[in-house]
């Protein structure tokens, strides 16, 4: 499902060039649940743009579910974000003017759906975060863990092929980080959802199939949680 | 591209929605001077002159000018050109004038010393009906002293206000290189020369208007015009008509010009006998006005600029977010575009109420008192939807290119706000 084959990811020129990403090599089949680990400016979250196609490798492939994409135009590379892949990020990136059933609607309609199916999708997926209750209400009306999970609404919405999620606890409390891991698990558990998480904390790692370890940009580990095989 | 119109609808409506509605009424009260800039100053421009044209069409000229061909002394065979004219559809009403150049002198009786100066004026006296000349022109309107001539008045006369000392726009006496007549007033008498006829007439009423032919020029009825001048013959040498308020003056022209009005007369619509120099200014004053109003224009494209350029750049992370989650680039570009579209329509409505409902009501029952015109506001539907044309043009181009600048932006360096 993803490949990464030799991925350099460098910023900086000439003298300055920081060297966040070198020769990493990953497989990460369908189904499978992965937490990338590592401590602060390890690569992880750098890792994961690359994989999720927000940002283009210095050297190295990324082969989605068999598409070399670094041949793919950027708006290729935003219709193949819409089309096959979700995102939640750390800090919920909701747009703030909108109401949670919009937040969610907005790709859907990108992807031609009517307004209605958009709205009925919507509901669908806040419902199965546990906000179906919270439809118009706005961002600045829901606490951090409402708004991280409206956020995962988003992204599951249309079923992505593959969920990234870029540190979904870092700015939650204990309590609305454990009930957004448990809607991440259950999505993997239920629906089989390939997912992709960067995290710090071990706790919420542990709800991944397997975790991969990072260390300035190499990676160190790579181990299966407790003997479980999510991969198809 | 349906789908990114969809979308960029929805975000820049929410967006519009969530502003601050202070910013959105400075907005739109910046399109909406804009656009007032952009119709008004040239309008009132052009209006200035305008409304001299406007007023020599009222006053003088009527809808159709006839007069005399050139090298002729009067308009041969007036009678039948009348009679004809009676008969073609579209005419409203006319009026004939017999013209002549004349000597007026006053204060003649108080004049002890023979050889002490006169008080002349030289001008143009015209003959006319008073009654026919009342329903094309409305004489009696600009009466400022004194009354309307009636058709039995043998004995009086009406003056032109530019004539009398007291009315003259150049000041007092004579030395300014413009004669006029001194202490005259209605009742005063006063002594008209033609060629080697002299005659008294008692001063009925006194014309003041800014169209010169009106107020430099003194007027008797047409039966004591022909007595005074020893006219054998009855030929006019100007006649003037109005056209009914649905016809086309043009169409009455061409139908003068078929009956053969032209081979004794030169027949000529109110703005086609307008000096050269009077066009040329109106149209360097409507290049004026545009000029004027473009600076406007630049000043509005980059207040919209500005104003989508802040708006865009604060909101940068959520631009790479929404890039982020698969939204094209132009369903992004739209929502800012859309925006700007409806603060020029919105600032552009209001201008069109201010304009129409207000501005060209009142300059037409309040005309801005030039010293040689009576100013009005000149806005054609037709031109005006041009100028809105091009206020909505230049604001959608100046509020896309700060968003495009934006959006072209890097999708994560946008979501990090590097």
């Amino acid at each position: 499902m993803i490949e990464v084959k030799n991925l350099v990811k460098n910023y900086g020129k000439g003298d300055v060039v920081t060297h966040v990403l070198r020769n990493i090599n990953l497989r990460i089949k369908a189904g499978e649940f992965v937490a990338i680990m590592g401590k602060s400016g390890a690569g992880k979250s750098t890792l994961m743009y690359q994989m999720s196609l927000l940002d283009v490798p210095t050297s190295g492939t990324v082969t989605l579910d068999g598409i070399e994409t670094a041949g793919l135009s950027e708006a290729d590379r935003t219709l193949f974000r819409l089309n096959r892949l979700g995102y939640i990020f750390q800090d919920y990136a909701l747009l703030p003017e909108l109401s949670a059933a919009e937040n969610v609607m907005v790709p859907l309609l990108m992807t031609g759906m009517s307004r209605a199916e958009g709205m009925t999708k919507a509901m669908r997926a806040l419902d199965a975060v546990g906000l179906g209750h919270r439809l118009d209400n706005r961002p600045a009306q829901l606490s951090g863990g409402e708004q991280q999970r409206v956020s995962i609404a988003r992204a599951i919405a249309e079923k992505p092929d593959i969920l990234f999620a870029d540190e979904p606890t870092a700015n939650l409390d204990s309590v609305s980080g454990e009930a957004v891991i448990k809607v991440m698990q259950e999505l993997h558990q239920k629906q089989g959802q390939t997912i992709v998480m960067v995290t710090h904390e071990d706790e919420y790692a542990a709800a991944a199939d397997r975790i991969i370890h990072l260390e300035d940009g190499v990676i160190v580990s790579d181990t299966t949680v407790n003997g479980r095989e999510g991969a198809k | 591209m349906k789908d990114a119109l969809r979308v960029g609808l929805m975000l820049g409506w929410k967006q519009l929605r969530h502003a601050s509605i202070w910013t959105t009424m400075l907005i739109t009260f910046v399109m909406m001077l804009t656009f007032l800039n952009l119709v008004a100053v040239s309008g009132i421009l052009v209006g200035l002159i305008e409304g001299s044209v406007k007023a020599y069409s009222d006053q003088f000229t009527g809808d159709i000018f006839i007069t005399t061909l050139q090298g002729e002394k009067h308009i041969e065979k007036s009678g039948d050109l009348l009679s004809t004219m009676a008969t073609i559809p579209g005419v409203d009403a006319y009026t004939a004038r017999y013209t002549e150049g004349v000597t007026i002198e006053a204060n003649y009786r108080e004049r002890r010393d023979p050889k002490a100066l006169r008080d002349t004026v030289g001008t143009t006296i015209v003959g006319l009906d008073p009654e026919a000349e009342e329903v094309v022109t409305n004489l009696s309107r600009h009466l400022v002293e004194g009354e309307y001539l009636t058709p039995n008045d043998a004995s009086y006369v009406m003056l032109g206000a530019t004539l009398l000392e007291q009315y003259s726009p150049l000041g007092q006496g004579d030395d300014v290189g413009f004669p006029t007549l001194s202490d005259v007033h209605p009742g005063t008498r006063v002594r008209v020369t033609v060629g080697d006829a002299t005659k008294e007439y008692i001063v009925k009423g006194i014309l003041k208007t800014k169209v010169d032919e009106i107020s430099r020029r003194i007027f008797v009825t047409d039966s004591e015009f022909v007595r005074l001048a020893g006219r054998t013959n009855l030929n006019v040498n100007e006649m003037a008509i109005r056209v009914e308020k649905d016809t086309p003056a043009s169409r009455v022209k061409q139908s003068l010009i078929a009956s053969g009005a032209s081979e004794y007369a030169l027949v000529r619509l109110s703005r086609e006998g307008l000096p050269k120099f009077l066009i040329d200014v109106m149209n360097t004053f409507a290049l004026l006005g545009n000029g004027i109003s473009s600076i406007g224009l630049v000043v509005s494209s980059i207040t919209i600029f500005i104003v989508v350029f802040v708006n865009a750049i604060t909101r940068r992370k959520y631009i790479g977010i929404l890039k982020g989650i698969g939204v094209r680039a132009s369903a992004i570009e739209l929502s800012y575009v859309f925006q700007s579209l409806l603060y020029v329509l919105a600032g552009s409505a209001l201008a069109l109420i201010i304009i129409y409902g207000l501005l060209v009501p009142f300059f037409n029952s309040h005309p801005i008192d030039f010293p040689f015109s009576d100013g009005i506001l000149v806005a054609p539907l037709g031109s005006t939807l041009i100028k809105l044309v091009i206020l909505i043009v230049a604001t959608v181009i100046a509020g896309y290119i700060p968003a495009w600048m934006i959006i072209k932006r890097n999708t994560l360096d946008s979501i990090l706000g590097r």
